[in-house]
């Protein structure tokens, strides 16, 4: 009889497929997209960067992705509150509401949006009397925008508030807190990190959001093109290193909302050295 | 502080919790809310705190109609079953929560507040863990805290939701004591709700059962044990059997029964399916012949004969009662 042979633990298989998916899907590509943008040197790359309608699509992702964080966490806040710490009638029809932006294609969004603010619509001469350009405007990829990254804080706050009940809200009223020093010493302080989580996701989603802001935006270059816009546009000319060069920054943008979101969690962590013992 | 309550209704929806409910709590005693879960004892705590309305009736605090005044003007200390610490709080700013609330025109001072909130950790024992959190604390340490936050801001009233129903049985027996010697010295107008009829019979002063929204008996824990109104406060408050005597249900308590190893007159024959050492006495669980009830008993320990009991053995027993059969 042989010798049993070493057993081989099952887990180092796993681990080294983990690692070949790992590299073949996400390494191997970023690795492409960084090499591709600087094959020409850094100076194309930069040149890529500053043109001017780079520029302006970088302005106009901020804006919206910054607005759509804004209302988001605004949004988010009341309405996880409003669902886990009260009952109220049609509140399960607004909790799958909630959700609905997960379900619906972007590119269904966009064309919504377009049929209820567009020239077709029964709106459009009110908004027009108005001066209200939305499609093909700023305001449309604002509200698309908005509209895809809805559920990302509302989503990552309900389950988590819902589980943590009301009972801290009613000892600090019955320690004579009002509704604002409840949320702001009570409630925010415990939702603090599924906020960034929610907040994150809302952001890395709104800058990369294509599909609904495509359909709005009209792509008057300068004007109303968004950077994933923009590097379509440069991969439509064949300009690949220019496209490539965008993509680079709106990955650099992506790293760096994950590295904002460390820094948060460090200094939002307790630190019961630093607190005055009693 | 008297509170007084008055008429008292509350339902959700269609289930009515609590059906006119009287009773009044005189200033400085501790009052228990005794009663099975989903007798109604919570939501009348709730209803007296204000974190819940009633549909009708009235809450006075020395007099005064409660109705209109919010949860934060009512001077309520509330301690509640699972704590509600603050978690993301030290212990110390838990008990300092209170005071730093206040509107700055009475605020006290950091310094002040610092220092009352240390004077009351030192009182519930626990002024060496100030700059710990509730998740490092023990059970029994944090509901010591949260009952030093509810005091932090001089209640005239302390409510305890089942302040013990969520720690192990030793940490249970030496907190109710603590907290019985604790109001003494403090006389802090007090209701307790439990269901626990042995901590409520340790601990306060006057109890009131209560069943399915209404008040079966209220009286001193000498009372109602003694002298209990109905059979549900008799088998609340202890086990107990029942026995039809002549066409008559006695019931009588597990200690109330007299074993003999032979015949005697009065007595029941009966087999023995199992029997328990429990400290001071034995517990035995005696079913009479040609029946499938059973009768539990605890004899004393130097009963003669007890030693060699087994089960599957006859034994005769009869109730102890204050009158002949």
């Amino acid at each position: 009889m042989k010798a049993a042979s070493p057993i081989i633990k099952p887990y180092y298989f796993l681990i080294a497929l983990a690692w070949v998916v790992f590299a073949l899907v996400l390494i191997c590509p970023l690795l492409v997209v960084v090499i591709e943008a600087f094959s020409q040197g850094i100076k194309v790359f930069w040149q890529a960067c500053i043109e001017p309608e780079a520029l302006s699509a970088i302005k106009l992702t901020l804006l919206a992705t910054i607005i759509a964080l804004i209302m988001n966490v605004i949004f988010g806040v009341m309405a996880a509150w409003c669902v886990s710490k009260y009952e109220f009638i049609g509140k399960t029809l607004l909790v799958t509401l909630i959700d609905l932006p997960f379900s619906i294609s972007p590119i269904v969004v966009g064309l919504i949006y377009t049929l209820l603010y567009g020239s077709q619509s029964i709106f459009y001469n009110f908004l027009i009397e108005h001066h209200l350009q939305v499609i093909y405007a700023i305001p449309g990829i604002l509200l698309v925008t908005i509209f895809v990254t809805l559920p990302f804080v509302a989503r990552s706050l309900i389950a988590l508030m819902q589980e943590q009940g009301t009972q801290e809200e009613e000892a600090a009223r019955l320690l004579g807190a009002n509704g604002w020093q409840i949320f702001w010493h009570v409630t925010l302080p415990n939702i603090k990190w599924a906020l960034l989580h929610g907040s994150v996701m809302s952001t890395a989603r709104a800058m990369g959001e294509f599909g609904a802001v495509s359909v709005v935006s009209g792509h008057i270059q300068g004007l109303t093109n968004t950077l994933p816009l923009h590097i379509e546009m440069l991969y439509n000319e064949y300009n690949m290193v220019a496209a490539f060069s965008i993509s680079v920054l709106l990955l650099l943008m992506a790293m760096l909302v994950l590295v904002l979101r460390k820094w948060c969690e460090k200094h939002l962590e307790r630190h019961p050295q630093q607190k005055e013992s009693a | 502080m008297i509170i007084q309550i008055e008429n008292i209704n509350k339902w959700y929806d269609r289930f009515q919790v609590l059906h006119d409910i009287n009773l009044q709590i005189e200033s400085g005693e501790l009052m228990a809310l005794l009663g099975p879960s989903g007798c109604g004892k919570t939501s009348l705590l709730r209803i007296i705190a204000g974190l819940e309305k009633p549909d009708s009736g009235t809450i006075r605090f020395q007099g005064q109609d409660m109705k209109g005044y919010d949860v934060r003007n009512r001077k309520v200390g509330f301690v509640f079953q699972h704590y509600a610490l603050f978690r993301h709080m030290t212990v110390l700013d838990n008990v300092a929560f209170g005071l730093r609330m206040k509107p700055r025109k009475i605020r006290l001072s950091e310094n002040t507040i610092l220092e009352k909130a240390r004077y009351l950790l030192e009182m519930v024992q626990l002024d060496k863990i100030g700059n710990r959190y509730p998740d490092e604390l023990s059970g029994g340490q944090r509901q010591r805290v949260a009952l030093a936050r509810a005091l932090a801001v001089e209640p005239k009233v302390l409510l305890l939701d089942e302040p013990f129903g969520a720690l192990d049985a030793k940490v249970r027996r030496e907190l109710r004591r603590w907290l019985a010697k604790l109001h003494e010295e403090i006389h802090l107008t007090s209701i307790f709700v439990t269901h626990d009829q042995e901590e409520a019979m340790e601990v306060c002063d006057r109890i009131v059962i209560m069943n399915k929204g209404i008040i079966e008996q209220i009286g001193s824990p000498a009372e109602i044990y003694n002298h209990p109104r109905n059979e549900f406060v008799y088998n609340f408050l202890g086990d107990s059997n029942s026995l039809s005597v002549g066409g008559k249900t006695v019931n009588f308590r597990p200690y109330e029964v007299s074993v003999s190893f032979e015949t005697k007159k009065g007595y029941t024959e009966a087999v023995v399916l199992d029997v328990r050492p429990m400290g001071a006495v034995t517990r035995a669980i005696l079913q009479p012949i040609g029946n499938d009830y059973t009768i539990e008993a605890h004899i004393p320990n130097m009963t003669l004969g007890l030693k060699t009991l087994n089960k599957g053995q006859k034994v005769y027993f009869r109730p102890i009662l204050d009158f002949e059969i």
